[in-house]
This record gives structure tokens, C-alpha cells and sequence, in this order.
């Protein structure tokens, strides 16, 4: 297994220094930022890695837009996703054909009035939609990052808005919904 | 015979009971331990065989349950999906790694009853299965996940192959105790009333029993030729109680005459006198002697003289009433024995009519007519002799008198006191 995931993920090697410092430092309350960064990226991958888009296999576009709190990670080297890759953009909620240029959208703090906007621009293409600043998963997003329980030193758990995931165009593994709704009762 | 039941045997040799229910026992139980252990041990190694595979299925199984919470590296939502399944198999224990080898779940069975710990006791025991499979996601490793089987089916199944076989033996043993009491039935009684029989045969020394037909042939066969046996016994014992009974008659009787001879006649009398005793009559014996036959003898020859002898003793017969008694003592002297006599006179009646009877003359075989006569001495009972000796000496000793007066007439005894006066001069 370590030998495939040297063939085919290069840096994977980075992982196993990361992963063992998580464990050590699981007890303690903070967590360095570019952990948290770290963590908030691979669920965000693995979001992704269980997402179709109705145009095949895509190398997607992630576009982060507002105020991410911990989005450090997807700047700081490529995201790779499988065989392929993940670029990352900052984009601005009021940017042209915006829709047409993303695959992902990554949504930090935003006003009000630039998530109306946002929807609006959204409407008709088929992105995936993830925010890390709407806890209560109302605010159209399909997945609400919970950033309490990855600041905390836990796993970065989620929320699901099924009607935002059915509206979306994009198909969803229902894995991962099930892995969205289930923690969402219970906590 | 009945040491063929149970009972107390009479040899230290085994009971016929005990050598058929060992044998039967024997057999229902080596049959069952051997057709079911022919029937489980297959059926536990194919059960084995299928727990290994169900084992593979649950693993492989888990592997798409388990997917996305191993790439969200979700302990919890990992360890639900992981239980879902291991519970309904069985599985004792379940593990998942991250793709680093870090174990993110893992799940134990946790039912602590006696069965649940001995299954995992056996399952150490036979040779724990386990199952290992890779977790795959967008064609990469994401983790691991190890199974280790329980073995609850298989030891479940052995329990119940065990019990069943014991069950299966209580009855084979119960049915073997049956067959055997039945068997010893078809074998003992045809035996015993062999023994019986037989037994019967050798303390009477007569039985119109034979042995009965048998269900079995070897003793039907036994029990007819015991049989044939007894039948020949039979006849050697008539036979020989026959050649018994001419040697006794010959003994007591005399050759010529047919007649009972003095030893007869000294038994008859002595239990006459205990007779007489008993019913107060009386008994008398008349002794006598044939007048002249030494003559007859000598003129005519032997074969005349017994034909005298032959004539005298059928003539005296044939005027006694049947109870009495008539022997040869030996040459021409012959004896009467009279009982339930009431009077003296009574005898001497007889003896007058004895006396006349063989005087009628007579044909000798060569034409020659002669006529002979008897001397009657009479001794009666108790008046002439309180025994048969001084009865019998009485009776000689008047017919010593009644020959010295006229021939062919009869004297009476004198009595026993003045007999003893004649002796004492």
C-alpha cells in the first residue's frame, strides 16, 4: 500500500510526519493553523473525489470566494485529486461569467448581499458548493464545514443541504451524504 | 436354567444377557460415533470452509460501506459502518486502518456469554481465520480493513453434532438393550425348557415332556435330538423295567407250577399277621404234603410227576377265594395262606374241600390214570405261633400228625403251650 501510494502520490510521504503529529497533539486544545488548513483540504478533496460532473471526468476548478478562515492550503502547492489535479483561484462574488469558470466553489464570510449575488451567479451551472462560515448549512451551500470541531484538534466534520445538493446538477455519492446527515443529527 | 436369566449365576462364565448387550451396545455405539463422525467432520470442514468465505464477503462488504468514512477519516461514522455488518456475520472482531496504517476503528463483539468465550477459545484453537482487505477510492489505497472470524458457527455446529450424536446413542442403547432382551427371549427360552426337561428326565427317570419347537434352527435341531434322546432313554428304561420285573418274578415264583415260591410266601405272611393284628381276624396257614409222589415219580417217571405237581397246585387254587395264597415251598410240599378268617372251623372246611378236590384222580400224559392225595397241617394265627417261624413249624408238625393218621386228611396244630410240652419231653 505505501509503495502504491509512492508511485502514484508523490508526497504522500508528508502525510505520515502530519498524521503522527495529529495523533500526539489530538489532546491539546489549539491546532497550529496550517494544520487545521491541512485538514480543511482534504475533506474538501474528498468532498470532490466523491462528486460527477455532467461533463465527465474533469480536472476541477476550485474557486474560493469571501472570507475563507482557513484556506491557506489550497494556495501553498497543487491539490492532487487521484490522477489528476485541483487548481485553486480567488474570485470575486461579483466577477463575470463566473459560473462558466469554476467547478467548486469555496465559500468563506461573506455580507448577505454578496450571497444573494452568489446564488444568483451560480443558478444553472452545475458547481459544487462547500462553506466553511454557515454553520446552521441554510444558506444554499450543498456542504457547511464545521470549523469548531476542526479548530479543536477533531476531524473536520460537515452538514449536508440535500435540497442545495439536489438543485445542484452535480452528482453526489450518497457515501458522503449519508456521512453528512448521519453527523449532523447526533452533534 | 434360569442362570440363563440373570439371576445368579452358577459358573463365573458371562451371561448369555450380558454377552448379547455388550455385543449390541458395542455395535449402536461404534456405529453412531463412526457414521457421525463420517457425516460431521466433512460437514466442519466444508462449514469451515464457507465461514472463511463468508468471512472474505463481510470484509469486502465493509469495503464499500467503510469507503467514505475512511477518506474523511471519520472514526465514528466507520466504526457504524463497520458494525453494521460484523454483527449480523460472524465476526469477532474488526479493525480499520487509515492509509498510513493508523487505526482509525475497530469494533469487538462484545457479548460475554459462556458460548461467546468458548467460540473464541475454539476459534484460537482451530486455527483463527482471518480476513484482510485493501479499501480503494478513485483507484488509490485509502486504508485497510482486518476481520477476525469468530468461529461461533462452527463451534455451534460441533456442539450440535455432539449432541446429536450423543442423543443418538442414548436411543441405539436403549434400542440395543431391547434387541438383546428380545434375542436372549428367542434364545434362553427354547434353552430352558432344554434344561428343564432335561432336568425333569434326570430326577423322575420318566417324562412324556419333550422339548418344543424352536424359532431358531440350530436349537430346534438341538432340542429334537435331545428329543430322539429321550425317547430312546424312554425305551431302554421300559425295557429295562421289564427284565426287571421277569427277574423279580422269577425269583419269586416256581418255574413248573407258576406258583410263588417260600420267599413270596414268608414276605405274605409276615404282612398277613401284621393284618390280622390290625383287623382282629384271624390268619391261617395250612402247610402240606403230597401222599405218594416219590412212588408216582419212580413208576411213571419225571414229566408224570410234574404233571402231578401241575394238577395238585391248580386244584388247591381253584378253591380259594382270590386273596389267599397258594406257593411251592419246594419238591411235593406246597402252603396255604388264608386271611380275614373268622373261625377254625372256617379253615378246616377248606382244608376238607382241598383235600377232596385233589384226590379226584387224574391223567398222567401217557394215559395212566392215578389219583394222589394231600396231608394238611393247619396253624391258625395268633392260637398256633405268634410268628411265621413258630406259625409255620405249628402247621409242619400237624401235617407230620395228619400223615402218620390217615393220608389225605388234615390235622389242626396243637396249641403253642402244649406244643411246647411235647418239646420239653
Amino acid at each position: 500500500m505505501l509503495h502504491r501510494l509512492t508511485v502514484f502520490r508523490p508526497r504522500s510521504w508528508l502525510y505520515v510526519p502530519l498524521s503522527l503529529l495529529m495523533m500526539v497533539a489530538a489532546a491539546p486544545a489549539e491546532s497550529p493553523p496550517a494544520e487545521i488548513s491541512a485538514r480543511i483540504e482534504q475533506a474538501v478533496l474528498g468532498i470532490i473525489s466523491y462528486t460527477r460532473w455532467p461533463q465527465g471526468p474533469i480536472s476541477p476548478r476550485l474557486c474560493v470566494v469571501g472570507q475563507p478562515a482557513h484556506a491557506d492550503a489550497f494556495f501553498t502547492r497543487p491539490m492532487q485529486l487521484g490522477d489528476g489535479a485541483v487548481t485553486a483561484t480567488r474570485r470575486a462574488v461579483q466577477a463575470d461569467h463566473f459560473g462558466d469558470e469554476c467547478d467548486v466553489v469555496y465559500e468563506g464570510a461573506l455580507a448577505p448581499a454578496e450571497r444573494l449575488l452568489l446564488r444568483r451567479q451560480l443558478i444553472g451551472h452545475p458547481i459544487l458548493t462547500v462553506t466553511d462560515s454557515d454553520p446552521q448549512c441554510s444558506g444554499g451551500s450543498m456542504f457547511c464545514l464545521d470549523m469548531a470541531g476542526a479548530e479543536s484538534g477533531g476531524q473536520v466534520l460537515f452538514a449536508v443541504n440535500l435540497d442545495s445538493v439536489a438543485r445542484s446538477g452535480v452528482q453526489v455519492n450518497p457515501h458522503v451524504l449519508l456521512l453528512g446527515r448521519r453527523r449532523k443529527s447526533p452533534s | 436354567m434360569r442362570r440363563l436369566r440373570a439371576g445368579k449365576p452358577l459358573s463365573t462364565a458371562p451371561t448369555l444377557l450380558s454377552v448379547l448387550r455388550r455385543a449390541h451396545i458395542g455395535m449402536a455405539l461404534g456405529g453412531v460415533v463412526i457414521v457421525g463422525l463420517s457425516l460431521v467432520l466433512p460437514a466442519a470442514i466444508a462449514l469451515h470452509i464457507a465461514a472463511e468465505h463468508d468471512l472474505n464477503l463481510a470484509a469486502r462488504a465493509m469495503r464499500y460501506t467503510t469507503e467514505a468514512a475512511i477518506v474523511f477519516k471519520d472514526s465514528d461514522a466507520a466504526r457504524d459502518a463497520v458494525m453494521s455488518i460484523a454483527t449480523a456475520g460472524d465476526v469477532a472482531e474488526a479493525s480499520v486502518y487509515d492509509r498510513d496504517g493508523q487505526l482509525l476503528a475497530s469494533w469487538h463483539n462484545q457479548s460475554d456469554t459462556l458460548f461467546a468465550r468458548l467460540s473464541e477459545t475454539a476459534a484460537t484453537v482451530l486455527r483463527e481465520r482471518t480476513a484482510t482487505v485493501s479499501v480503494m477510492h478513485d483507484g488509490q489505497v485509502v486504508g485497510q480493513i482486518r476481520l477476525r472470524g469468530s468461529g461461533q458457527t462452527l463451534l455451534g455446529f460441533l456442539l450440535a453434532g455432539a449432541a446429536g450424536i450423543a442423543f443418538c446413542q442414548v436411543l441405539l442403547v436403549l434400542g440395543a438393550l431391547y434387541l438383546s432382551h428380545r434375542i436372549l427371549g428367542r434364545i434362553a427360552k427354547p434353552l430352558e425348557a432344554l434344561a428343564e426337561i432335561a432336568d425333569k428326565v434326570r430326577r423322575q427317570r420318566s417324562s412324556g415332556q419333550r422339548v418344543p419347537a424352536a424359532r431358531i434352527a440350530e436349537l430346534d435341531d438341538l432340542g429334537q435330538t435331545f428329543n430322539a434322546l429321550f425317547d430312546e432313554l424312554d425305551s431302554w428304561q421300559a425295557s429295562a423295567r421289564s427284565e426287571n420285573a421277569q427277574l423279580a418274578h422269577k425269583a419269586n415264583h416256581d418255574s413248573l407250577t407258576g406258583l410263588p415260591n417260600r420267599a413270596f410266601f414268608e414276605e405274605r405272611l409276615a404282612r398277613a399277621l401284621v393284618q390280622a393284628d390290625n383287623s382282629g381276624t384271624l390268619a391261617a396257614v395250612l402247610f402240606m404234603d403230597g401222599d405218594g409222589f416219590k412212588q408216582i415219580n419212580d413208576k411213571f417217571g419225571h414229566a408224570s410227576g410234574d404233571t402231578v405237581l401241575v394238577n395238585i397246585a391248580a386244584r388247591v387254587k381253584e378253591v380259594l377265594r382270590d386273596e389267599d395264597l397258594v406257593v411251592r415251598l419246594g419238591g411235593d410240599e406246597f402252603a396255604v395262606l388264608l386271611i380275614s378268617i373268622r373261625t377254625l372251623l372256617d379253615v378246616q372246611q377248606i382244608a376238607e374241600t382241598i383235600a377232596e378236590n385233589v384226590r379226584r384222580p387224574l391223567v398222567l400224559p401217557g394215559g395212566e390214570r392215578v389219583s394222589t392225595s394231600l396231608s394238611i397241617g393247619i396253624a391258625i394265627y395268633p392260637q398256633h405261633g405268634m410268628d411265621a417261624v413258630s406259625l409255620l413249624q405249628s402247621a409242619d408238625a400237624a401235617m407230620y400228625r395228619a400223615k402218620r393218621g390217615r393220608r389225605g386228611g388234615w390235622e389242626t396244630a396243637v396249641s403253642a403251650p402244649a406244643l411246647d410240652k411235647i418239646h420239653d419231653k
